[in-house]
């Protein structure tokens, strides 16, 4: 059980990376971003092919994380943009679009089959009673708490982070009062699309890669969105962390098949119960 | 291929373009009158057809058969079921702002996928259930999928028009009001959460039907068939470049796509097998650029009304 | 000489117009009320000079130079600023990150512009770290005013001020409004509550189904019969 929560705990640090950028995503642009998975699963190839050129790691993730966010700035200039304003649900269909057309460039230039970063064996070690998780896995939960850290202090302190908050309470206001709203979604953009590359790499190394990672992501991360209360970023860290946990507790009593599953009737009770989520306070976004 | 295989090559086109169409009217109800997002279809796609698969099919060792009830009990109960489960659906999500019921469809649509692949005792799991039977077969003497050719089209125009009719009356111009500005709607005093059940129950019925009618054509169904691209994200292509709000344009699209479709895939077959998948990939991704330029070049579709989307605005 | 000059201004939405040719103009230093019936077109006057609607024919300058048609972030860079009716603060953020993000164009030091916004605004000052949605109405009011200022405009457009206030709240903000004034910053006020904005202000205009109908000092209008019977409710 112990087990299980700890392997939660890595998996919902994955979702809460990929929520984030959803969440904001969603409060800023205003819409369901329905590629946001897929983005993840282009990071996590794109690393796979900077690291397999010889680059080191760390290398290999920072140009994946600078490719990725060229890429879905370019999408968002040369696409959404022209649909901003016929409204959310248009921009909804595109990003469909959008994630078919990433996953399938995947699978052209990758294949469907299992691809690793490396076939090393990764030993685990034994870090509470109960509890074994191996170097990479003890690294991803570091990596996630300090980028949370990184985004908390970027939305707080910074004029730019202060400035997309702003936008998401009200863009109108944000440009009666001059802020440089298109900065603001670019800046959007990279950093929603900078987590979600590193939450799909965290995935790659976890899991190994397979075209539709990002897509079968998907639900979870709407699921901690929404549980989170969809706009929030804050709401999103938890909700991750919730989602996970469920999902791989989940796994002590049914198939693990039923994960999706799993996030997908959280996210209807969260519906029904409390639908601006639990950390949402205002009912704006329904 | 000779003048015999070219046309039943083109009888079985035909069927599946049928299918797809119904599968397009239903989500015209949906989207291109009431506004709802669906992207649940293939799940009410797979309750219609594994309901008629289940029910219809002979007793079977290793799952749950043998009911042997006749095909048109089957499809009654399938487009039932898939009705009742829009309806719960519909519960949490219709009151809540548009993306929700999107997700939300997604989500029933891939458990709805999961728990076929996974309880085997049901359906045979991922191997599928084989042997559905062809309705009425024994009393055919001709080309059988002519007959169901023609059975199909009676459904389709079935459904066609009892739609038209419906749409065009009071109902339908709420559901038409709905869409295009909800507080419009509410300001007339009409309760919107109740028609859009009704809409969404409705189109998710007769996306019942279309499963049903195409497993007992195909006689053999796995959740294969079911993943979001060939049963949800091609119709939704269908319907947008039809015309969404344009029950021709619904028809028209799924013939126009299919035919794209499936010329693409002539093309796949065509290419070394090593390449097969590749060459898939390039299908999907050129049916998603297809999907972008129609909505950035002509939103309204072939046949749509302006009105039902809103071309974008000149940007500052 | 004239801060603002707004000629012949036809504008409105897609294919209504709202404005039929409206011409005014504000001085330097001076503070100038519109008023009028619902639906004369106020508000959309003055999102049509602030380059929120789409100006169809006429021309407005500001400080000498055309800006018809400029957007937004270009008119606050020349020292123009608009509160809004309604949702005119942030909610979500603090008082302080509300007055940081009114100087969101300013690249130098926006502290003592702030300083001085608190002085002005002593209620706030004491909330500076509480979020702005938690404010009242009047708490709000004056954030969304003080987030104005902290442009160090030249001109302020102010759309309907005390809607919504408890009469108590409504004459602070007048005062405010007249201290600010008082500051050199010339001020445009579109007033539902007409007799008290004529009352306070140097001109007045009365704008009628799209057009002004009356243009004179603030005195005058009060005085002129006809405006006191139509628009001023009774003699």
């Amino acid at each position: 059980m112990l087990q299980l929560i700890a392997n939660g705990i890595i998996f919902g640090s994955i979702i809460a990376l990929g929520a984030i950028g959803l969440t904001m995503v969603y409060g800023i642009l205003k819409f369901a971003n329905f590629a946001h998975g897929d983005t993840m699963s282009l990071g996590a190839y794109l690393a796979l092919l900077f690291f397999n050129l010889q680059l080191p790691f760390p290398i290999a993730v920072a140009l994946s994380i600078v490719v990725s966010i060229a890429i879905a700035i370019l999408i968002d200039r040369y696409l959404y943009r022209f649909f901003r304003k016929t409204g959310p649900i248009i921009l909804l269909i595109s990003s469909v679009g959008v994630a078919l057309f990433l996953r399938n460039v995947i699978l052209l230039f990758w294949g469907p089959d299992l691809s690793y970063y490396t076939r090393e064996i990764r030993v685990g070690i034994q870090i509470l009673p109960g509890i074994r998780l191996n170097t990479f896995e003890i690294l991803t939960i570091i990596v996630t708490g300090f980028l949370i850290v990184l985004v908390h202090l970027f939305l707080k302190k910074t004029k730019i982070g202060k400035a997309m908050r702003a936008s998401s309470d009200n863009m109108d206001l944000a440009e009666v009062v001059g802020i440089d709203t298109q900065r603001v979604i670019t800046w959007t953009w990279s950093v929603g699309t900078a987590l979600a590359v590193v939450g799909g790499i965290m995935l790659g190394v976890e899991n190994g890669l397979r075209p539709p990672m990002g897509w079968e992501l998907l639900l979870p991360l709407f699921a901690a969105a929404i549980l989170g209360g969809i706009g929030h970023p804050y709401g999103a860290m938890a909700g991750g962390m919730i989602i996970g946990v469920a999902q791989e507790v989940s796994t002590g009593f049914i198939s693990t098949a039923y994960k999706p599953a799993v996030a997908f009737i959280i996210m209807i009770l969260v519906l029904l119960i409390r639908p601006q989520g639990i950390f949402g306070g205002s009912k704006r976004w329904i | 291929m000779d003048l015999s295989g070219l046309f039943s090559y083109l009888i079985f086109f035909l069927v599946i373009v049928s299918v797809y169409g119904l599968l397009s009217l239903g989500l015209n109800i949906q989207w291109g009158y009431t506004k709802l997002f669906n992207i649940g279809i293939a799940g009410f796609f797979a309750v219609g057809a594994y309901t008629s698969a289940i029910l219809t099919t002979p007793p079977a060792l290793d799952r749950v058969g043998g009911f042997n009830t006749p095909f048109l009990v089957a499809l009654v109960i399938a487009v039932l079921l898939s009705g009742l489960i829009a309806f719960l659906i519909g519960i949490p999500t219709l009151k809540l702002k548009e993306d929700y019921l999107a997700i939300a469809t997604i989500g029933i649509a891939e458990t709805i996928r999961l728990f076929f692949n996974n309880e085997a005792w049901l359906a045979n799991g991922v191997r599928g259930v084989s042997g559905i039977p062809r309705p009425f077969q024994q009393y055919i003497s001709f080309n059988y999928n002519l007959f169901y050719l023609l059975l199909m089209l009676v459904f389709l125009a079935g459904v066609y028009f009892t739609i038209e009719k419906v749409l065009k009356s009071p109902w339908g111009r709420v559901l038409k009001a709905i869409g295009e500005d909800e507080t419009v709607a509410q300001a007339m005093g009409k309760n919107i959460f109740r028609f859009k059940m009704e809409s969404l129950v409705l189109g998710s019925m007769i996306m019942g039907m279309a499963g049903s009618l195409y497993a007992h054509f195909i006689q053999f169904i796995s959740p294969e068939v079911f993943v979001p691209m060939s049963g949800t994200f091609l119709v939704w292509v269908m319907l947008i470049a039809g015309g969404s709000g344009s029950n021709k344009g619904a028809l028209l699209g799924a013939l126009v796509i299919w035919g794209l479709w499936s010329l693409t895939d002539l093309i796949t077959n065509i290419v070394p097998v090593g390449y097969a998948v590749k060459a898939g990939a390039f299908r999907v991704i050129a049916i998603a650029v297809f999907l972008e330029v129609i909505l950035l070049v002509r939103p309204q579709g072939i046949l749509g009304e302006k009105s039902v989307l809103k071309p974008a605005k000149k940007q500052e | 000489m004239a801060i603002l000059e707004v000629k012949d201004l036809v504008s409105g939405y897609s294919e209504v117009m709202i404005l039929n040719g409206v011409s005014i103009h504000c001085s330097d230093n001076e503070i100038v009320s519109i008023i009028g019936p619902n639906g004369a077109g106020k508000s959309t006057l003055m999102k049509s000079i602030f380059g929120l609607i789409n100006v169809k024919q006429g021309s407005v300058f500001f400080d000498g130079k055309p800006i018809t048609g400029m957007r937004a972030n270009q008119l606050v860079k020349m020292g123009m600023s608009y509160v809004p009716q309604e949702k005119n603060v942030f909610p979500s953020l603090t008082v302080e990150e509300n007055l940081q993000m009114g100087g969101f164009i300013r690249n130098d030091d926006i502290t003592p512009s702030m300083e001085k916004v608190f002085e002005l605004f002593p209620f706030i000052a004491d909330r500076r770290k509480s979020v702005s949605g938690t404010l009242s109405g009047g708490g709000r009011q004056m954030l969304a005013l003080g987030r104005a200022l902290m442009l160090e405009p030249k001109l302020l457009l102010l759309d309907e001020p005390s809607a919504g206030l408890a009469p108590l709240v409504r004459d602070e903000i007048f005062g405010k409004v007249m201290e600010i004034r008082q500051s050199g910053v010339a001020i445009l006020m579109v007033e539902q509550n007409a007799k008290k904005a004529l009352e306070m202000s140097d001109r007045g205009y009365v704008l009628v189904m799209g057009k002004n109908r009356f243009e004179d000092t603030g005195e005058a209008l009060l005085a002129n019969p006809e405006v006191g019977r139509l628009y001023l409710g009774g003699a």
